[in-house]
């Protein structure tokens, strides 16, 4: 059992990247396996939180604070905390550590970063080695892989976050190694695809940043027992602690302020990373350029990011603001499970497709959390950790294909299920879970998530249930058209199958998607008491006058 | 309990598991080592393991069964395996344990799925012989079985859902066999898409009941969990429910509940039912099942037949305790019941496809089964459930056989006179025809007169009884005359084949023995539900009686349940229609024999006789099919092109359009600036210019310095926190 273990997750990777900035040239073939093996310690570590972390005691957190009222992480449900003072002139402290909220996604960042590093190898001569490639990486790597062990810090550092700035701080560490992964080494409209992508999330970032600064100034005066990690005095009376924010913080309004503001300022900010529709257009176009490895990060974690941020700071910080804005939560929802199967059914680049499929995706997310019952919460996150799985499957797949053909275009492959049989294998697999078939991991969450959602808005709901129809739709008719029917090229019939890198990078995933489709309790445990907990929380706030919709 | 039905005893097993497992060892085995097995030591290690696989899952089946039937009364066998989905949460919360179990119905119904199952498994290793990815064949197929078995023995909404969509899986990959034939594998698609159309209704029927079982919604709309009507817990079992519904405080409750101004209930029935209609092939949904053909034989004996098929009838009468209280969902069922039955068997008339009319007599077969469930019959319906295993299961493996000798062609108008050169085949179609016609004394005729007979009867239902009785009827002519047809076309006449292939037509003894057995059951597997006004004691009903229990206190079924052996009156009534059925279905055969007993129809000679509209509209199914390509598919197709193209344009065009605005307002800004402040500005801007030159030098893609200028920014911020900090 090592100590800090969420900090030494978080940074080390940065050492790798360290590690791998100051070695001479000469060393660049062992770059990959040193970012590899930086990434490994935290996969490594994420088995100790995820075997380590108690599930009882967000569900025992309220006894504790009414027994002993004070800020002790633990009476909250925060687990593997590590607290220190940071900047003392604005109070900012380094305070890291998990709840139910953010356990499942700690181990989620952790796993798919690591195989998103296995899946940087180059394994084959790629394309067009200058306009960068699908394939793996060979060209500038060392600068590819110490940005991919910053993106793996950030990530993992907003994720264990609970001050306000240093979230912000992480938030930015990540944004900016995803633009230049995307924007050199990306496909041929990578320059486009980066700056939409970075203007894009920056926007978010600056509407979020303001509403920061201003909880950070309007939010009730910390009270004198309030001390700093150390503990010492405050040096003022505010504070970006993101545990005391939730929990002990009312704000002062100022002119047209309110918290419904600051609540759609927030649900901007994340809504654009989720992506949300109307702001989703960036999602297609980064994932069409980015290589095969940060595509994987970008659906596998990236996306997570919003609807995390949602639940960690609009749900417990504006409690009655979010009950407020349920409806057009699930609403939102409901539009990105239909249009987003929709375009997905329309596009004929098999990458675009596959991004397109994981706006539907996050719909499902986004409906579930809006419902405020234990089995549309857990749905929700569960589905969070599950289309992670299944799409970074879906990504290695395409890029597999783009490997062997030079392309994506679905309407130029058919009948590779007859030369490629270990491909068709897992690229069934993924499909099929993607779709919510019984019995894989996509189906527990689907069902959780409309099964809680039914309870709160009944139409939203009934039209979002289509989502299993059209997304039958659209992942049959893709197999049909890349797999089964004649061979359309005869060089097609000479492609070799999955060799043994890649099927190291999917056959993990496939398990944990077959596992978690009979026996999720591993990961719901992880996460049912501290949403139970946040359901409350929200509940209770708004049972003081504001119903839930109707809809 | 009330009206003193025998309670149901709950009998730990913990051996239930063992019955879908073995099925799932064989599949997995097949599926991973399958092509390297069949390689290195042939085809009889793939089919010796898939073989043992189903016949030990018989073997604890008949166990299962025994142990139900040697019971002294009613007893439930439960197999509790894992929690499935539960929540660390003291609120109320759904727990659903992913748990087995198996009472009377499940007894049937394992008995059917696991006999049958392994009769056309030893069909099959004569039949696909010569297919070279045999071993996938028989890995689809034990995991069929499977998925099959878990949804009969599944105890909950959910397990029964993995059952239910599993056996759609598999069913997509058998008639998907054939895959590089592309209209082969579409069809494998359609049955896949079509059957989620139905799930899409389980789905919210699912959510809905949850809904209804945990709490309300006030008249403002907000959900309250707990109060009046309301489970303590919510629960997805099916006995949980049961037992729920036998709670008069709960029953008044929860059947007050309304939703969108309709009781709970209906809607809750109705939508399983669509559910049903989607995996049971009825109207308007059934448009999967003929394309379904396109899977090899053996599995449209299996799954397109005698199991998968039935799996909506088998729901519906599970769900029994819900039904019984909707009069309107049960209208709706037996309704749609009795107009597919009629319907598809209008279509059988004029296929030339051997395939195609046993499809099609397979919806219209499952129709009169949901007759039976809708009228509140349900053991009636049960019981042609399992007929109808029999005799339709045989037909196909017939149908099997015959393809098999004629080198896969399957088409009427090169068949004729094969009795002579398949008279295995011949003898054993010949037996299940009648039956399916309806015969006295087979199988078919005691199943199909008791749902007609209790159609006719019935009160409960808001359509008269002899309005569905009467439908159902006409289909049982029907159908007496397309299947006499079919044996006529097929064995009787000259042969319409070429020598060659008459030469060498054969029958496999691994194919006939299947046969016999079946053909067995289909003439004798009716005596154990024989009437009471035909002397007998009806076991099968009385078997099941346990089971459908929660309609019997109900006095709208009451009339149904009291018919039998309570008066000479309902006896004599039963007496005419059973006579009426057997004249119509002798009728039936009769009028084919008039018509195609002595002489081959060519397509063009029946437009001829039957008037050439008729035929045409016949011949092409209604066109359905084009119909639904016309009216839901295409403008389904449109749809998606327009919103991705208005994705591409509209949305995207806004981004990028703010992102133009921006960099013109830039730009004017700038242009501002010339003009205004150039001269000032001018050596500053050389400077400036000339600072670019060399912070452009960072620019090279060389990304170190990218890293180091982030590190680097990134440390410079913390440091200037900490010196402000100071």
């Amino acid at each position: 059992m090592i100590d800090h273990v969420l900090t030494w997750m978080t940074f080390f990777p940065l050492i790798g990247a360290a590690v791998i900035v100051a070695l001479p040239g000469r060393f660049k073939d062992a770059f990959k396996y040193i970012a590899v093996a930086a990434l490994a310690v935290p996969l490594v570590l994420a088995v100790q939180v995820f075997a380590g972390f108690d599930p009882t005691l967000a569900a025992n957190g309220k006894a504790l604070r009414d027994a002993a009222p004070g800020l002790d992480p633990v009476a909250y449900g925060l687990q593997f905390v590590d607290h220190a003072v940071w900047i003392r002139a604005f109070n900012i402290e380094y305070f890291v550590g998990v709840d139910g909220v953010s356990a499942s996604m700690v181990v989620l960042s952790a796993l798919v970063s690591f195989i998103a590093g296995l899946a940087s190898f180059l394994v084959r001569k790629p394309v067009e080695p200058h306009h960068g490639s699908q394939a793996g990486i060979q060209v500038k790597e060392r600068g590819y892989y110490a940005l991919l062990l910053m993106l793996a810090t950030g990530m993992m550092g907003v994720f264990v976050a609970l001050d306000l700035f240093l979230f912000y701080v992480f938030w930015e560490v990540m944004l900016l190694p995803m633009y230049f992964l995307i924007g050199i080494w990306g496909g041929p409209r990578k320059e486009y695809a980066a700056i939409k992508f970075f203007l894009y999330t920056l926007f978010g970032s600056v509407l979020m940043l303001l509403a920061i600064i201003y909880m950070y100034y309007y939010g009730t005066p910390v009270k004198g027992d309030f001390l700093l990690a150390d503990g010492s005095a405050t040096a003022n009376r505010h504070t970006f602690n993101m545990m005391y924010l939730a929990h002990h913080t009312q704000y002062q309004w100022v002119s047209f302020i309110s918290g419904k503001l600051l609540w759609v300022l927030f649900f901007i900010g994340f809504a654009i990373k989720i992506p949300m529709f109307p702001f989703h257009t960036w999602l297609p176009d980064a994932h069409v350029e980015a290589p095969t490895a940060i595509s994987v990060i970008l659906a596998g974690v990236l996306l997570k990011m919003g609807t995390y941020g949602i639940l960690r700071i609009n749900y417990p910080m504006f409690p009655a603001e979010t009950m407020w804005a349920s409806t057009a939560m699930a609403a939102f929802g409901m539009i990105n499970i239909v249009y987003g199967a929709f375009c997905a059914m329309a596009q004929k680049d098999f990458k675009s497709l596959v991004a397109y499929s994981s706006i539907s995706h996050m719909g499902f997310v986004l409906l579930g959390m809006s419902s405020f019952t234990q089995e549309g919460m857990n749905g929700a996150v569960l589905q969070m950790f599950n289309h992670g799985t299944i799409t970074a499957m879906m990504f290695l797949l395409v890029g597999a294909i783009y490997d062997r053909a030079h392309h994506r275009n679905i309407e130029g492959f058919g009948g590779l299920a007859k030369t490629m049989p270990v491909y068709t294998a897992f690229s069934g697999l993924a499909f099929f879970a993607a779709l919510g078939l019984p019995g894989l991991s996509g189906f527990i969450s689907e069902v959780l998530v409309f099964l809680g959602a039914f309870q709160t808005h009944r139409v939203l709901t009934m039209i979002s249930v289509s989502g299993v129809v059209l997304g039958a739709a659209y992942v049959l008719w893709t197999i049909h058209r890349v797999f089964l029917g004649p061979l359309v090229k005869e060089e097609y019939g000479h492609f070799s199958d999955l060799n043994w890198r890649e099927v190291a990078t999917l056959a993990p995933l496939a398990v944990i998607v077959i596992v978690l489709g009979f026996y999720p309790m591993p990961v719901l445990d992880l996460m049912s008491a501290g949403l139970g907990a946040l359901k409350d929380m929200v509940l209770a706030a708004g049972a003081a006058g504001v119903p839930v919709a109707g809809l | 309990m009330e009206h003193g039905s025998e309670t149901t005893r709950v009998v730990e097993a913990t051996w239930l598991f063992m019955i879908p497992l073995f099925p799932l060892l064989g599949a997995a085995v097949n599926a991973v080592f399958g092509k390297k097995l069949q390689d290195r030591f042939g085809k009889g290690v793939v089919h010796a393991v898939a073989l043992g696989a189903v016949f030990s899952s018989l073997a604890f089946a008949l166990a299962a069964v025994w142990q139900i039937l040697a019971a002294d009364g009613p007893i439930v066998l439960v197999d509790r395996l894992w929690t499935w989905i539960a929540f660390r949460w003291h609120g109320v919360a759904l727990n659903v344990p992913f748990q087995l179990a198996a009472d009377r119905l499940t007894a049937v119904m394992l008995f059917v799925v696991t006999f049958v199952g392994s009769l056309i498994h030893v069909f099959s290793t004569g039949y696909m012989q010569d297919e070279k990815p045999y071993w996938r064949f028989f890995a689809w197929l034990n995991l069929f079985m499977f998925a099959m078995l878990v949804l009969v023995l599944g105890d909950s909404f959910l397990t029964m859902f993995v059952g239910w969509e599993g056996v759609g899986l598999c069913s997509y990959l058998l008639i998907s066999y054939y895959y590089e034939e592309t209209d082969k594998a579409a069809a494998g698609m359609k049955a896949f898409v079509v059957n989620r159309i139905g799930d899409f209704a389980f789905i919210i029927g699912m959510g809905l009941l949850l809904w209804a079982v945990v709490g309300t919604w006030t008249e403002a709309g907000q959900f309250v969990a707990g109060g009046p009507g309301s489970a303590a817990q919510p629960t997805l079992l099916f006995r949980d429910l049961e037992a729920l519904m036998r709670d008069a405080a709960f029953r008044d409750a929860f059947l007050a509940k309304q939703v969108f101004g309709i009781p709970v209930v209906t809607l809750v029935c109705v939508l399983f039912f669509v559910g049903a209609a989607g995996k049971s092939a009825q109207l308007p949904l059934y448009v999967w099942l003929p394309d379904a053909m396109a899977g090899p034989t053996p599995v449209s004996a299996l799954i397109h037949a005698a199991t998968m098929v039935t799996a909506g009838v088998y729901m519906v009468a599970r769900l029994n305790f819900l039904y019984v209280h909707s009069p309107v969902a049960m209208t709706v069922v037996a309704t749609v019941g009795a107009l597919t039955a009629v319907f598809a068997a209008t279509i059988g008339f004029f296929q030339t496809d051997l395939k195609k009319v046993l499809a099609y007599s397979t919806v219209s077969q499952l129709g009169y089964m949901f007759v039976g469930v809708g009228v509140g019959a349900f053991s009636a319906g049960v019981f042609h459930l399992m007929t109808h295993a029999f005799f339709k299961a045989c037909l196909f493996l017939g149908s099997g056989s015959i393809i098999y000798a004629m080198h896969h062609r399957q088409d009427l108008r090169d068949m004729g006179g094969l009795r002579k050169v398949l008279p295995a085949t011949y003898l054993t179609f010949l037996a299940s025809t009648i039956a399916i016609a309806g015969i006295p004394g087979t199988s078919g005729f005691f199943s199909k007169d008791e749902i007609l007979w209790r159609a006719f009867d019935n009160g409960n239902t808001l359509v008269p009884g002899w309005v569905l009785w009467a439908i159902a009827a006409t289909a049982a002519l029907f159908t007496a005359f397309y299947m006499t047809r079919l044996l006529l076309m097929t064995f009787f006449g000259e042969p319409r084949a070429d020598e060659h292939t008459l030469h060498h037509a054969h029958e496999h003894k691994r194919m006939t023995i299947p046969l016999y057995v079946l053909a067995f059951l289909a003439l004798v597997g009716g005596f154990v539900g024989v009437p009471a006004a035909l002397g007998g004691s009806n076991r099968f009903e009385h078997f099941l009686a346990p089971v459908f229990a929660a309609g019997q206190h109900l006095t709208w079924l009451s009339a149904a349940n009291d018919g039998h052996g309570s008066g000479l009156h309902s006896h004599a009534g039963e007496y005419v229609l059973m006579a009426f059925a057997v004249v119509l279905g002798l009728a039936g055969i009769y009028a084919a024999w008039r018509l195609y007993g002595r002489r081959y129809m060519a397509p063009e000679q029946e437009a001829a006789t039957f008037g050439a509209g008729l035929h045409r509209v016949l011949a092409n199914k209604y066109f359905v099919d084009e119909g639904y390509w016309r009216f839901v598919v295409n403008p389904l197709l449109a749809t998606t092109r327009f919103l991705a193209r208005f994705d591409k344009l509209v949305i995207d065009g806004v981004v990028n359009g703010v992102g133009f605005v921006t960099k013109l307002v830039a730009w004017i800004n700038g242009a501002i600036d010339k003009v205004f402040v150039d001269g000032a500005v001018n050596g500053m801007a050389d400077a400036t210019l000339a600072i670019g030159r060399r912070v452009r030098r960072v620019e090279t893609g060389q990304v170190q310095a990218y890293v180091v200028g982030i590190m680097g920014g990134l440390s410079v911020l913390v440091v200037v926190f900490y010196l402000v900090a100071r």
